[in-house]
């Protein structure tokens, strides 16, 4: 039989656990409110059972744990969703600031920049002659590329942004591990050899876990004695109670950008995902990088496509001085004597340089020819031999091999008036003044030998004339006054033997001849040797066969130029331009395209181009044509002529990106679609991430936290048990009392 | 497992979270109404924002090639207009011509006809010389200097010849995406055997110059047969007539280019635009729509929330 005072300890060890039980409801609600808080429950157990030698009966309560309602998977996913939700947030945020700043679709934007941009051109296509045109297209220019600038400046103050953001996330992420750890170490020692549990101090760590996944998707371990491991990107940031802290220290490779760095010394893994940090390292180091990629390689098409047609074309005047703004190293070489490649084998390419005089007049052309295997060095030199141009390279502190052209005003080679030149197809038309046809001259066809002794190209027989001109003697017909003017050209082919395997119709030599309408035969035969005496081109009169022929002694060596001891002959034609081969062996120039430079040489130094520098960041106006209203509309000396401007304008419609798939427009527009769709895609994603994660903190609220309904019903609950058990207490008083009393 | 408990914080935090998604969107249709854009920024519609760039930029290249049309509908109406006073200027040449041919004509007559077709010449020559503010038309592409110079015999002050400095290059303008318009002609094809001339031209043996400055010779010396004879000079007014009126032909076909250009932009534009407006443009009525219904179901939510949040057992007791 029990004791006396048995029932009495049983009731006592209820109400014990009771006030503890009101106790936990009591805290549970004054923390309904605390986000990191977990509910507390009271694991109560029987009290030790008696027996009495006959029965076995219990002896009340105890309250065994206080515990935390907490389901350990679930804050794994959490958090884990949680990572994955504030990298894509972030993400978006940068990604949206990156749109704003292209501003597209807008009236400010790049897009209506470009499309100005090619409208100036048709304008000075419409009107050539304009300087007001002129000063337009340099205006919408200067507009184009102070945009293009402005976004290259913006994604560099965006990455600058991103370090400092960087630079706190590191502070957040240290602050928080050195929490986890100094936790870690409170909890060891409280929890050691102590049956309970510091759940307070859990409650802290949790919550330190679960914001420290918002910056990176940290894993964590549990050890044995309580404490949890923190892995960063697989990196140890907290073993037990000690903490490897993030760095950051300027980049090695780009010291304009920070990186991170492990305490002691480890390079910071970034090639896992999630968590903020890993979201402004990806807009960094990936997304705006790719934007600026577009970019640049927009621009730099641009650049090379527009230079390409520019640099060969000319003003309203010719040159006298100009220089390159890039040396050896834009051909893709390393030094000026390199052979280059701008022309494929078994091809030549070739320069045109005109001369003017003082009235814009053309005077005479001179071609070089370009070899395959030609360096920048021979170009020069080729460029230099050239009557009347002095030519060489430059050295500057960075651009090494800058070509520069001038006019020769100092060796007297000038002596023709030229004042001027240019590096165009002069283009200009046959003979204007009709004296070839009268002589009975072919306009259309090249000799056909290369003798240097018998002559290349014959008129008729001058007799023929002096019936026509109704005229005595031979003499006559030379002196007569034809009354033609005008002028006609004579041109000077470099040439080969047939089997030498030299590409046959390189210009080498372009000579105008004017004609005054008071000139006679002979004196026109006078002009002609007094202009080709230097060149090595001669016209007589032969009095057996009554013709005038045009013989040349001239040769040329193997770089083209004319010379007294080369081993190429000459071929001469009136015709101006290459058109009709006489020949099937003649072949028409090589790369022949209507350009003074078909070789892109001087494009690709930036010789008389538009734009200078390489990429969004770089591209300006060329600071000749900035305030000089210097800018090329044509491909030949003449102020109505318009064909560069035309061509530029048409360069808007033209397939010049991405293998010629789209117009530069098209590029562009296809950068912000990318941008578009890229804050789509990661809106998308951030929207699904903050799904699941609102979706396990309501699960996580359904577990974990407090109901106050629940605690309500559960004080009442308690509050009514507390009162059995003392009215228990009573009775056992009263019992013992009766027991008393019979004493 | 304690399935079906809710805390307290959970309602208060779907509540938070359904209104801000409630107010985002409304926040977005409001933007659309009040801009009547439905694309404002590149994300609302990737492919339409670069649709949109595009057919703005396509505008921009209507617009303005019809500016160019304009400006060279101007040069061929002067082109045009130059010509027409050249043809009535050769008008007055050929009757002068058949009328010095009529032998009741004296060598008197004749001397006076010369003097009035040196003023003819002279004419003739400002003619094609004629400018476009500052620009000669004549000339090809050398439109800084006159394209005809004459030369005048020191003694007699008369007019010897008259030659051409221009070049071959046809003023062209650029209107439609392939290819380009000529709207001027040149006033001589010399040293240019393959085009057309409209005072020169080589391929027929015109020269309006050289044939009034022989008619004007041969009437000083009334040399009547080299007029109206078997290759007198009454053929040679006909065939130079003749080049005049087929650069006006010409220039005719030009001008009806340029027309065709210039209806085929209008209806362009027209369908660019209406491209523009559809992808670009909002549908107010269904947007105004969508906004009410993202109104009710805000105020809902609101009223939902409100009344959910202020029962509890507390209030019981």
């Amino acid at each position: 039989m029990p004791g006396l005072f048995d029932g009495m300890r049983t009731s006592m060890s209820a109400i014990r656990a009771h006030r503890i039980l009101e106790e936990v409801v009591a805290q549970n609600i004054a923390n309904a409110s605390n986000k990191n808080y977990t509910r507390q429950d009271v694991r109560l157990e029987s009290g030790h059972a008696q027996s009495d030698g006959t029965h076995i009966y219990g002896q009340g309560v105890k309250v065994s744990e206080i515990i935390r309602i907490r389901d350990e998977m679930l804050d794994k996913q959490l958090r884990h969703a949680q990572s994955s939700s504030e990298s894509f947030q972030i993400q978006l945020d940068w990604i949206k600031k990156i749109e704003s700043a292209f501003n597209e679709p807008s009236d400010s934007g790049l897009s209506k920049a470009l499309s100005k941009y090619w409208e100036s051109w048709s304008e000075l296509g419409t009107n050539p002659e304009s300087f007001a045109t002129r000063s337009n297209v340099i205006n919408r220019t200067q507009n184009l590329t102070n945009q293009l600038n402005l976004l290259d400046e913006k994604f560099e103050i965006f990455s600058d942004e991103i370090d400092f953001v960087l630079e706190q996330q590191v502070d957040q992420i240290n602050n928080l591990t050195k929490e986890i750890a100094q936790v870690n170490r409170e909890i060891f020692n409280i929890e050691a050899g102590n049956k309970s549990k510091a759940n307070t101090l859990h409650d802290r760590r949790d919550a330190a876990m679960d914001e420290l996944s918002k910056y990176t998707d940290a894993t964590y371990r549990k050890a044995k004695n309580g404490m949890v491991n923190v892995f960063i990107n697989g990196h140890p940031a907290v073993v037990e109670d000690s903490v490897e802290l993030l760095e950051t220290q300027s980049n090695s490779l780009d010291t304009s950008e920070i990186e991170l760095i492990w305490e002691f010394g480890d390079r910071f893994d970034n090639s896992e995902s999630g968590g903020s940090l890993s979201g402004v390292l990806a807009i960094r180091d990936t997304i705006i990088p790719g934007y600026q990629a577009e970019l640049d390689s927009f621009t730099s098409t641009l650049i090379s496509e527009t230079n390409r047609i520019y640099a060969n074309g000319v003003s309203l005047k010719g040159k006298t001085i100009q220089e390159s703004r890039l040396g050896y190293e834009a051909l893709g070489v390393s030094s000026e004597n390199d052979a280059l490649s701008l022309i494929s084998t078994g091809q030549t390419g070739s320069m045109k340089v005109s001369f003017y005089d003082s009235n814009k007049k053309l005077i005479r052309t001179e071609g070089i020819v370009i070899h395959p295997g030609d360096s920048l060095s021979d170009i020069q030199q080729k460029l230099d031999a050239v009557h009347g141009l002095d030519a060489r390279l430059l050295s500057s502190q960075d651009n090494d091999g800058r070509l520069s052209v001038n006019i020769d005003s100092i060796s007297g080679e000038n002596t023709l008036g030229e004042v001027t030149y240019t590096i165009t197809d002069p283009g200009q038309g046959y003979d204007t003044s009709g004296f070839l046809d009268l002589l009975g001259f072919s306009q259309t066809g090249k000799s056909t030998n290369t003798s240097s002794t018998a002559p290349l190209l014959e008129s008729r027989d001058l007799t023929e004339l002096q019936t026509v001109l109704g005229l005595s003697s031979i003499a006559d017909v030379r002196a007569e006054e034809l009354n033609l003017a005008g002028r006609f050209t004579i041109n000077a082919f470099e040439t080969a033997t047939e089997t030498s395997g030299l590409t046959d119709g390189n210009l080498v030599q372009q000579l105008y001849i004017d004609v005054a309408s008071s000139d006679s035969i002979d004196d026109i035969i006078a002009k002609v040797n007094a202009l080709t005496s230097s060149f090595g081109v001669s016209m007589s009169f032969n009095s057996t066969t009554n013709k005038l022929e045009l013989t040349s002694s001239s040769q040329t060596d193997a770089d083209g130029n004319l010379s007294s001891s080369g081993t190429n002959y000459l071929r001469m034609s009136f015709a101006n331009d290459y058109r009709y081969p006489q020949v099937t062996t003649d072949k028409a120039p090589a790369n022949h395209n209507g350009r003074g430079d078909n070789t892109n040489l001087l494009a690709t130094l930036q010789f008389n181009t538009l734009f200078q520098g390489n990429d969004a960041g770089t591209i300006t106006l060329d600071s000749n044509i900035i305030g000089s209203d210097d800018l090329n509309a044509a491909y030949i000396l003449s102020a109505g002529a318009n064909g560069l401007a035309l061509d530029l304008n048409n360069l808007q419609n033209a397939r010049v990106t991405n293998d010629n798939q789209f117009t530069l427009g098209e590029q562009y527009e296809n950068l912000i679609a990318d941008v578009g769709s890229d804050i789509q895609e990661v809106d998308h994603l951030a929207t699904n991430e903050t799904l699941l994660l609102e979706s396990f903190l309501t699960e996580r609220d359904r577990i974990s936290g407090v109901s106050l309904d629940e605690e309500l019903a559960k004080m009442i609950q308690f509050q009514r048990s507390y009162d059995a058990n003392a009215r228990m207490l009573s009775t056992f008083d009263r019992m013992a009392e009766e027991i008393l009393r019979l004493i | 497992m304690s399935i079906g408990r809710v805390g307290n914080n959970q309602l208060t935090r779907q509540l938070m979270a359904n209104l801000k998604t409630q107010l985002t969107q409304q926040e977005r249709l409001f933007e659309q109404i009040s801009s009547n854009k439905r694309i404002l920024r590149a994300s609302d519609d990737p492919t339409g924002a670069s649709i949109s760039m595009n057919l703005h930029d396509q505008l921009n290249m209507l617009e303005e090639y019809d500016n160019v049309i304009s400006s060279g509908d101007v040069w061929t109406n002067v082109t045009n207009t130059a010509l027409d006073s050249g043809v009535s200027t050769w008008k007055r040449v050929n009757e002068v011509a058949i009328s010095a041919a009529d032998g009741t004509k004296t060598a008197a007559d004749r001397q006076g006809m010369a003097e009035e077709l040196e003023q003819l010449l002279q004419h003739m020559v400002q003619i094609a010389n004629t400018t476009h503010g500052d620009r000669y038309i004549f000339g090809g592409s050398s439109t800084d200097t006159p394209p005809f110079r004459s030369e005048i015999d020191a003694n007699t002050g008369k007019v010897t010849g008259v030659f051409y400095e221009g070049n071959n290059q046809v003023r062209k303008v650029k209107t439609k995406e392939e290819g380009t318009v000529d709207i001027g002609v040149l006033g001589s094809n010399a040293g240019s055997p393959d085009k057309p001339g409209s005072f020169i031209d080589s391929r027929t043996g015109t020269n309006v110059f050289k044939t009034i400055i022989d008619l004007r010779d041969k009437l000083l010396n009334n040399d009547i047969s080299g007029i109206s004879g078997a290759n007198g000079i009454i053929k040679d007014i006909e065939t130079a007539s003749q080049s005049l009126v087929s650069s006006q032909v010409r220039l005719g076909g030009s001008q009806e280019v340029l027309q065709l250009d210039r209806n085929r932009i209008i209806e362009q534009t027209s369908d660019v635009g209406q491209f523009l407006s559809e992808v670009e443009e909002a549908d107010i009525a269904k947007l105004i729509l969508e906004l009410n219904n993202a109104q009710n179901v805000y105020e809902a939510a609101l009223a939902a929330g409100g009344r959910l949040l202020q029962t509890g057992l507390l209030n019981f007791i």
